[in-house]
């Protein structure tokens, strides 16, 4: 935010507005006093003239008694009272004295309106700011909404809503232009996975037969030289296989499955692993058996790779829901972890390929699950803070499709 | 009232007006945060921190009732209320390291984080609150009475300029107040070292005036008071209990710039401080050599009747500007202690700065309802003029003194456990002394903190066991 000009404009134009009407109001009326009192004054002087011509300075001085007067003539003149006019100084004391209720007013007038100067600058100019404020922020690139008490009053409350509901909107724009830019970069680097893929799974399988062959020949000093190649050389295989199902996936073969099978074949798979992380294995589904349209094999592999990576997050232990409900038009899994959630720098690129937090992660556990999700025409969301994350993935039921409910 | 008195108060006193005005003017700055409001980043300068620890420490009652008490009752005042305060300011530098290590913006809060006990700052906050509510009153009436005197005008006239003054002062937060506190030091220091060396060479020098004052009335140079040793040094620690442990005091050493600046505030406090004492010695007792006067309307109207009778209009002026600027940075000074109280320990709106500016800009916004209502509250009382005010001041005083003095000086660090209840029952104790008992706040004080550490220290023994 740079200089305040509005608010310094307000204020440079009532501040001294304040002061001078005040000033003047009070100069003015003790002014308009300190004439009439002199005029006074004057005119007693002048009565006097007329009346005591002749008559001794300490005759005229006795009669005058009381009167704010000063001698300013030489004496003795026999025109004594011509002499004296009117003790300005005095004057200026006694009107002071009797108007000090004025001042004292004014004075009161004045800081109310300084206050109130800066009260009103305040008002006036804070809406203003907490706006600018916020098309700041927008263009930083960060996403902020006024809360509703800021919302509250008139016009400004008006723009506060429109600015609302355009950064909505542009939220959701972003969103679109994301999924947008991340289905090319997919398919992109898909077509180049299933070339790499192709080209290298050949020579793979070449060296697995040789090596298998050379078997006999290896002495027992060069067969752990040899178990390690050939279990480095299974790790590569399976890192292809892995990407080239992800580059040429087959289609889905859906059928109905059930949920609870898929649950039990997970726990399996990873019990050893909650066992010694004490992880909790927490289920919440509808009583009876829950039912999923979809392909198991692709399902059984989203889902342990949502629950691996839940593992993964918290290898001090903790908790994994899987969880299952029933939605309009098909059926919700979720998968939830009490980890440290996903963190805000990753998070727009959660489902890229090769995006991973962890030093041994391939990243590519997330980028499957995505494509499990999209062949089914389903939909997933992710929401995350300091206490764990939530995976949910909707499918849709018999012939649907999530995405084309959505509108998309 | 003398016209040309009258010119010079209208006068010196429109001038202090104007240069509050220009020189404590605020702006509601944008991104104001909770700790810029309360203690301007923490960034105050040493000539900053000075000043305004010095202002705040003469209050307007303080500088009356201290020189009016030389004037009545000559050394015994000192023993009676500097000694006391003094001994304060020498404890204040045990506790700047203590303070300083907690990232905390108020004292209840210091409390809370320091002992675990959330209950301790709610304890202490509202205390506060109620404290420093009857404090302004006080503030108030001595402006009011000073300005009533020198401007002839009526007291209502007289309490609203200075609640326009400390509002003022106060909306712009702490940042505000310590411009204003900058003047404001300067018109007390310039007030009463101008007033008196005129008193002093009127007198005919220290020797002359000590002379006069023994012929007067001997007992007047004697040190402990008519009522007896003991109840002098009572009076002594109450006194210094009570400022040792004022929150106003460890605010402004938690927002000096550094543990050093805090150091040497305190450091360059002593000796402004001391001066100021040395010339309102000379100005009690040099005006009472010079004039022997019944003082039948209060302190406050003699104050100033006195002094316009044995100085010249300029100088009596001065110092009774003094007074003013005295009220005003006190009263600001409490006043925004009492708003942080409320809004921010009390009502528990501790969401960190920084964090979300608009929360955080209708929080400080919070804080200016608060002083707008506190400083109402107290005007309205103030307009009462109730009998026995003064000694609800006095009270409040040794309320704070309860609150904060043994949690802060304890050199042992006990745990917090049982603290919440001692303060609790040595608070209870002490009303039913001042109340039922008829004693002094500050002697009743003491009994009220001896109570306290006993059981506090019950209950940390307990624990250990």
């Amino acid at each position: 935010m740079k200089s305040s000009r509005m608010e310094l404009w307000i204020k440079s134009v009532i501040i001294p507005l304040a002061l001078v009407l005040t000033l003047g109001i009070t100069g003015a009326s003790l002014f308009v006093e300190y004439r009439e009192r002199v005029q006074e004054v004057q005119g007693s002087l002048s009565a006097m003239r007329s009346r005591l011509a002749g008559a001794s300075e300490e005759d005229v001085l006795s009669t005058l008694k009381g009167l704010p007067v000063t001698r300013s003539g030489v004496a003795g003149t026999g025109h004594e009272a011509s002499g004296l006019t009117p003790d300005r100084g005095k004057i200026v004391q006694e009107v002071l004295y009797s108007q000090r209720h004025v001042i004292v007013v004014g004075m009161i007038g004045m800081l109310f309106a300084l206050e109130l100067s800066i009260f009103m600058a305040h008002v006036l100019t804070r809406p203003v700011k907490r706006l600018v404020w916020g098309c700041e922020r927008i263009s930083e690139g960060e996403w902020v909404r006024f809360p509703e008490y800021a919302a509250q009053s008139s016009e400004m409350g008006a723009l506060y809503e429109s600015f609302n509901a355009m950064v909505d909107r542009l939220r959701e724009w972003r969103k679109v232009e994301d999924e947008a830019s991340r289905m090319q970069r997919m398919a992109a680097f898909g077509q180049m996975m299933a070339g790499i893929s192709h080209e290298i799974k050949n020579p793979l399988a070449s060296m697995r037969i040789h090596l298998d062959l050379v078997r006999e020949h290896i002495q027992s000093e060069g067969a752990e030289d040899w178990s390690i190649i050939s279990g480095e050389l299974d790790r590569l295989n399976a890192i292809m296989s892995e990407m080239l199902n992800f580059a040429r996936p087959h289609p889905p073969m859906p059928e109905e499955v059930s949920f609870e099978y898929l649950e039990g074949w997970c726990r399996r798979m990873v019990g050893a692993q909650l066992a010694r992380q004490s992880v909790e294995w927490k289920v919440v589904a509808p009583p009876g058996e829950n039912i999923i349209w979809g392909d198991l094999a692709q399902l059984q592999q989203m889902i342990l790779n949502l629950v691996m990576n839940a593992l993964q997050v918290q290898p001090g232990g903790g908790f994994i829901e899987l969880g299952y409900e029933p939605v309009e038009g098909g059926s919700r899994l979720h998968v939830r972890d009490g980890g440290p959630g996903v963190p805000e720098k990753v998070e727009s690129t959660l489902f890229d390929p090769f995006i991973t937090t962890r030093p041994d992660g391939t990243g590519l556990g997330l980028t499957v699950v995505l494509k499990v999700v999209n062949l089914h025409g389903g939909r997933i969301e992710v929401q995350s803070d300091g206490e764990g994350a939530e995976f949910s993935v909707v499918f849709p039921w018999k012939g649907g499709s999530e995405s084309e409910t959505l509108g998309g | 009232m003398n016209a040309s008195y009258l010119l010079y108060s209208l006068s010196s006193f429109g001038l202090y007006t104007l240069a509050l005005i220009l020189l404590a003017g605020q702006a509601f700055t944008w991104r104001e945060t909770r700790t810029l409001f309360y203690v301007g980043r923490r960034k105050f300068s040493l000539v900053s921190s000075v000043a305004t620890f010095c202002a705040t420490w003469m209050s307007g009652a303080s500088l009356v009732g201290c020189t009016m008490y030389l004037y009545l009752s000559g050394y015994e005042a000192f023993t009676g209320s500097v000694h006391g305060w003094l001994l304060g300011l020498v404890c204040l530098p045990f506790i700047v390291l203590r303070l300083r290590k907690r990232p905390v913006l108020s004292l209840p809060e210091w409390l809370a984080f320091e002992y675990g006990d959330a209950r301790l700052r709610t304890l202490s906050a509202l205390s506060l609150v109620l404290a420093y509510t009857f404090y302004i009153v006080i503030q108030f009436l001595v402006f009011a009475k000073v300005v009533g005197y020198m401007l002839d005008i009526t007291y209502p006239l007289a309490s609203v300029l200075v609640y326009l003054f400390v509002l003022y002062t106060t909306f712009g937060g702490m940042p505000s107040v310590v411009r204003s506190d900058m003047l404001n030091m300067a018109v007390i220091l310039v007030g009463v070292s101008v007033g008196g060396w005129l008193i002093y060479t009127e007198a005919g020098g220290l020797g002359a005036i000590h002379a006069e004052v023994f012929r007067r009335d001997p007992s007047m140079l004697a040190i402990t008071s008519r009522e007896g040793l003991l109840f002098t040094l009572a009076m002594m620690l109450g006194w210094g209990f009570g400022v040792a442990a004022n929150p106003q005091y460890a605010i402004r050493i938690i927002s000096a710039r550094s543990t050093r600046t805090a150091w040497r505030m305190l450091g360059f406090t002593g000796l402004i401080v001391g001066w100021i004492y040395v010339c309102i010695t000379v100005i009690g007792l040099g005006g009472r050599a010079l004039l022997t006067m019944n003082i039948p309307f209060g302190q406050e109207a003699g104050f100033a009747q006195l002094f316009s009778t044995v100085l010249s209009p300029l100088p009596a002026m001065l110092l009774l500007l003094a007074v003013l600027a005295a009220s005003v940075s006190t009263a600001n000074s409490e006043l925004l202690l009492a708003a942080c109280s409320w809004c921010y320990d009390v009502r528990g709106e501790s969401r960190k700065p920084e964090q979300d500016p608009l929360m955080e800009d209708r929080f400080i916004f919070h804080n200016r309802i608060a002083i707008t209502v506190i400083s109402t509250a107290a005007l309205i009382i103030s307009f009462f003029n109730l009998p026995g005010i003064l000694i609800l001041g006095r009270y409040s005083w040794s309320v704070v003194a309860i609150c904060f003095l043994l949690p802060l000086y304890s050199p042992l660090r006990p745990s917090g456990k049982g603290l919440f209840a001692a303060i609790g029952s040595a608070l209870i104790l002490h009303t039913l002394l001042v109340v039922f008992g008829g004693q002094l706040p500050e002697i009743a004080m003491l009994y009220a903190l001896l109570l306290e550490a006993v059981l506090w220290a019950c209950a940390a023994r307990g624990e250990n066991r």
